[in-house]
């Protein structure tokens, strides 16, 4: 059935069952990818897909359950369960349906220029990427991965207190990995490009991008084990706030899960530090004018020069902070419980370029690519080790590149050590857990691992 | 709505304009999962996932369409999308479908859907106090309880049609240590290819002391040094080294498109004489086991290296045929959002000469790992990376005090060669994977070892 049909039925089953308080959340959406191997197109992936994951209060207990299938077994299915799992939790701290009328903004998050993109474009610009990473350098010996993908997805949010959202997004991202070989030195590097325009996956910038950048670790070796200065560079930068994203979780001070827990109003980070989310970003690949629990959202400095303004909460956590939710509710898929997660979240850019970020260095490493991320970084605890690659640097210029090192620290110490803030703001990709960016940031000292 | 004629059509319309094998997957599948933090039983979520995808293989290109609309319209519109996207001409006709019966060899007594939530909510419970009670340091306990029951079905244009049923029960437990300005964490999470039934096995208290214990021992633990030294990793899930250093650049996937460093090595010496290792999805029972692969394919017990020398890749149908070698019944999936590649299963290195204690004895200054965390690989250079959950320095031959914040970095073709020493009790431990075909269940194992020599990172 459709949607409307489906809600109703829902709703009306869930009344009958006893729920007080109820909400549908459902998310529909599709994709294209082409990706391309030696010429041929290897991998051609099309779907559509939706799901709807219903929660309902009982004796203020919620409960959850969730489908794929928007039919009467479905009904049936969510009621019944979601009561069941209602009442074997213990009473907590409470889940809210959102009661309130707010005001949304409208974002431009949608393009519809792309929905008119044909596969065959797709795939010819997959080709062209991989041809152009093949030629530009005779020391390409293959490419792992180069593909180009068009997606689309939209989120509904209906409640029993009237709420009835939408909110489409859209957009496209390549990448390329090439293989450089020289003898028996083989390296490899990423290049991409996300967004909502369509031009913006340009195949021979991507394509030159990468294989410039795998080449320059040809011949990388490691240095010896110590403190050093370092320069780390948009993207790794935005990998670490990406896996300590966390800390700033109401749900997880809360729960004693986050060292930031009693430090707000405190110094956090150096005073050149400032963290921004914001889900109404102009070419914002996360967030939107709503979170997931249907709060109207806004953007804020989460640090502001240094010091901690607030966390994220949604509305059981803003509960129980005695606060008003920040519009951070995020659900991982419709599958998953409601919790806490920043849209674009990024380290506020300052105004040195890049090459004079090394400049100020003087010497030192510049360190371009973390690995290990998953693992090598606790998220509880701030302390990480982690592989990482890059380059020495000599009198503020990039020398020779490195790798088999490991860089070691505490995310708290290493907020506090920050000297300068580049202005090369760069996003990864985005996920359910949100959108990161950041500037190339230079540290005074980092514990270096290698020889 | 699982009709042999309806099948049939479906394939051949994928066919329609080119290609010469096309396949569907549907699945069906219950989840459930129970949490309990901050001494309250916090949630509990239920859900069915239901799609199928249809896969045309032409040549070497494989196309993938998936929907969650699995009637005979839905399926046929995808058809259609994937018949579209080859857009030549017909050349492969679809066989009659024959239904294979799968043998089971992983026995179920309590299915999920069998089980009071009473019951599951026991278990979670029960371990957490056990893990709180553990010691005052203990500042937060996170369990978690999930099963799965997911139903499969298979069908190809070889005729091929099957169905199969495959449930799973797992627990988690996070445990965090504090002292007011510093967390440090431990983690258990022991599952299985069972029912219910798994904790009559599996004693769910034990484990959660044990994550308490870790926590505790790190929180008291000293940073560990950086340097070169030689590393004792041990049994269990310190098989990981394996999996993350060698397993993933031993799957076709990699391998096929020359994109390993194991490409083209078949038969030559690739690691320590010392070094036998084997992906068996056969194990009964086992969290990565599976009846058959999710290409149909029966899942075996695969060498894949023997006293050094590479023996075997894990291949599934698409890098086979790249490759020019038969499939190994390794071909996974997360689910029908994916189409199938080849992953491993339970992935160990098989025992060896060696005793525990003469490992131990034989190191003068170095690190013992005795937990491992999770890591991550560049199947392409080899190059590895991953965190040490419990660490211990070497001294003289014995176990010296505990050190936290170790990673171990390297690449897989050198750390396979420098295994000199391998224990003879091999013991397994569980994961999810997570790799271009989603995230699947899987073991890693291996008896105690020691490595010669290793890149340590701490501070």
């Amino acid at each position: 059935m459709d949607y409307k049909r489906f809600k109703y039925e829902l709703f009306k089953a869930a009344q009958k069952q006893g729920f007080k308080e109820f909400e549908l959340y459902y998310t529909s959406g599709g994709s294209l990818r082409a990706g391309v191997f030696k010429g041929e197109l290897d991998t051609y992936d099309s779907n559509t897909s939706c799901g709807a994951g219903f929660r309902g209060k009982i004796n203020g207990k919620m409960g959850y359950a969730y489908t794929e299938i928007l039919d009467g077994r479905s009904v049936d299915m969510l009621v019944t369960r979601s009561k069941e799992n209602a009442e074997i939790t213990d009473e907590g701290d409470e889940e809210f349906i959102y009661m309130e009328k707010d005001t949304y903004k409208t974002i431009n998050a949608y393009n519809p220029k792309l929905e008119s993109i044909k596969p065959t474009d797709v795939i010819g610009k997959a080709m062209d990427m991989e041809k152009r990473a093949f030629e530009c350098d005779s020391r390409v010996d293959n490419v792992r991965a180069c593909s180009v993908s068009l997606y689309k997805g939209s989120t509904r949010i209906s409640n029993s207190y009237g709420l009835d959202m939408e909110y489409t997004t859209n957009g496209v991202y390549g990448y390329a990995i090439p293989v450089v070989r020289s003898g028996e030195d083989v390296r490899t590097a990423v290049a991409y490009r996300v967004g909502r325009r369509y031009e913006l996956i340009d195949p021979n910038a991507i394509a030159d991008e990468a294989v410039e950048r795998a080449i320059s670790y040809l011949g990388a070796g490691s240095v010896d084990s110590g403190s050093y200065k370092a320069v780390i560079c948009n993207e790794a930068a935005a990998d670490m706030l990406d896996v300590y994203s966390g800390i700033f979780s109401a749900e997880k001070v809360q729960k004693g899960l986050s060292l930031l827990k009693g430090k707000l109003g405190e110094k956090v980070a150096s005073g050149i530090v400032t963290i921004v989310d914001n889900p109404l970003m102009e070419n914002g690949m996360c967030g939107g004018p709503f979170d997931c629990e249907g709060v109207a959202t806004g953007t804020k400095e989460v640090v502001t020069c240094g010091v901690l303004n607030t966390y994220l909460y949604n509305l059981k956590t803003a509960h129980k902070d005695d606060v008003g939710s920040t519009g951070n509710a995020a659900r991982g898929s419709y599958s998953s419980r409601v919790g806490t997660a920043p849209s674009n979240f990024y380290i506020k850019p300052g105004d040195i370029g890049y090459e004079e970020l090394l400049g100020y260095m003087d010497d030192g490493l510049l360190i371009t690519e973390l690995e290990g991320l998953h693992s090598g970084a606790n998220a509880v605890s701030g302390d990480f080790s982690l592989a990482a690659k890059g380059f020495l640097v000599k009198s503020g210029k990039m020398s020779s590149p490195v790798e088999q090192i490991t860089i070691a620290g505490n995310i708290f110490e290493l907020l506090k050590s920050v000297t300068k803030v580049g202005n090369d703001i760069k996003f990864g990709f985005p996920s359910p857990g949100g959108c990161f960016g950041s500037p190339s940031i230079l540290i005074d000292k980092l514990s270096v691992a290698g020889r | 709505m699982h009709d042999r004629e309806m099948f049939m059509s479906i394939i051949d319309e994928a066919l329609s304009s080119g290609g010469d094998f096309a396949e569907i997957f549907l699945e069906d599948r219950e989840n459930n999962s129970i949490n309990m933090v901050n001494d309250k039983l916090e949630n509990a979520v239920s859900g069915r996932d239901q799609g199928a995808g249809i896969r045309v293989i032409d040549g070497l290109k494989s196309i993938y369409v998936y929907t969650n609309d699995t009637s005979k319209e839905g399926l046929a519109e995808c058809a259609k999308k994937a018949a579209g996207a080859v857009g030549k001409v017909r050349i492969q006709q679809s066989s009659e479908l024959v239904e294979v019966n799968v043998q089971n060899s992983h026995e179920v007594i309590s299915a999920p859907s069998s089980v009071s939530n009473k019951k599951k909510v026991e278990v979670v419970r029960k371990a957490y106090a056990r893990a709180k009670g553990y010691s005052g340091e203990i500042i937060q306990v996170s369990v978690g309880y999930v099963d799965s029951d997911q139903r499969i079905w298979i069908m190809n244009s070889e005729g091929y049609m099957a169905h199969d049923r495959r449930i799973r029960t797992r627990l988690y437990i996070q445990s965090v240590a504090g002292s007011g300005s510093e967390n440090q964490t431990g983690f258990e999470g022991p599952g299985m290819s069972k029912g219910f039934e798994m904790f009559e096995e599996i004693d769910a208290e034990k484990h959660a002391e044990e994550a308490s214990r870790t926590a505790v021992t790190m929180l008291n633990a000293k940073t560990c040094p950086a340097g070169r030294m030689p590393v004792v990793i041990n049994n269990g899930f310190g098989g990981v080294i394996f999996h993350e250093a060698c397993g993933h650049s031993l799957e076709a996937t990699s391998v096929a498109k020359g994109n390993s460093v194991f490409s083209g090595k078949l038969g030559k010496k690739i690691a320590s004489e010392c070094v036998t290792a084997y992906d068996n999805g056969t194990i009964p029972n086992a969290w990565g086991s599976i009846n058959i692969d999710d290409e149909g394919f029966k899942s075996c017990n695969n060498i894949l290296i023997e006293n050094g020398i590479l023996k075997n890749f894990m291949i599934d149908r698409l890098n086979g045929k790249r490759m020019g070698m038969k499939p190994t019944g390794n071909s996974r999936r997360q689910s029908y959002r994916y189409a199938p590649t080849s992953r491993m299963t339970n992935t160990y290195i098989a025992s060896g000469q060696s005793g525990r204690e003469e490992i131990i004895n034989s190191v003068n200054e170095g690190l013992y790992a005795k937990k491992m965390g999770g890591g991550s690989v560049n199947p392409a250079t080899g190059e590895f990376n991953f965190a040490v959950a419990e660490g211990y320095l070497i001294r003289n031959g014995s176990i010296d005090k505990p050190v936290r914040g170790a990673t171990l970095i390297g690449k897989g073709s050198d750390i396979l060669m420098k295994i000199d020493m391998v224990g003879s009790e091999v013991k397994l431990g569980q994961g999810m994977c997570g790799s271009i075909s989603g995230s699947v269940p899987t073991n890693v194992g291996q008896p105690i070892l020691r490595v010669s020599e290793m890149t340590v990172g701490g501070r």
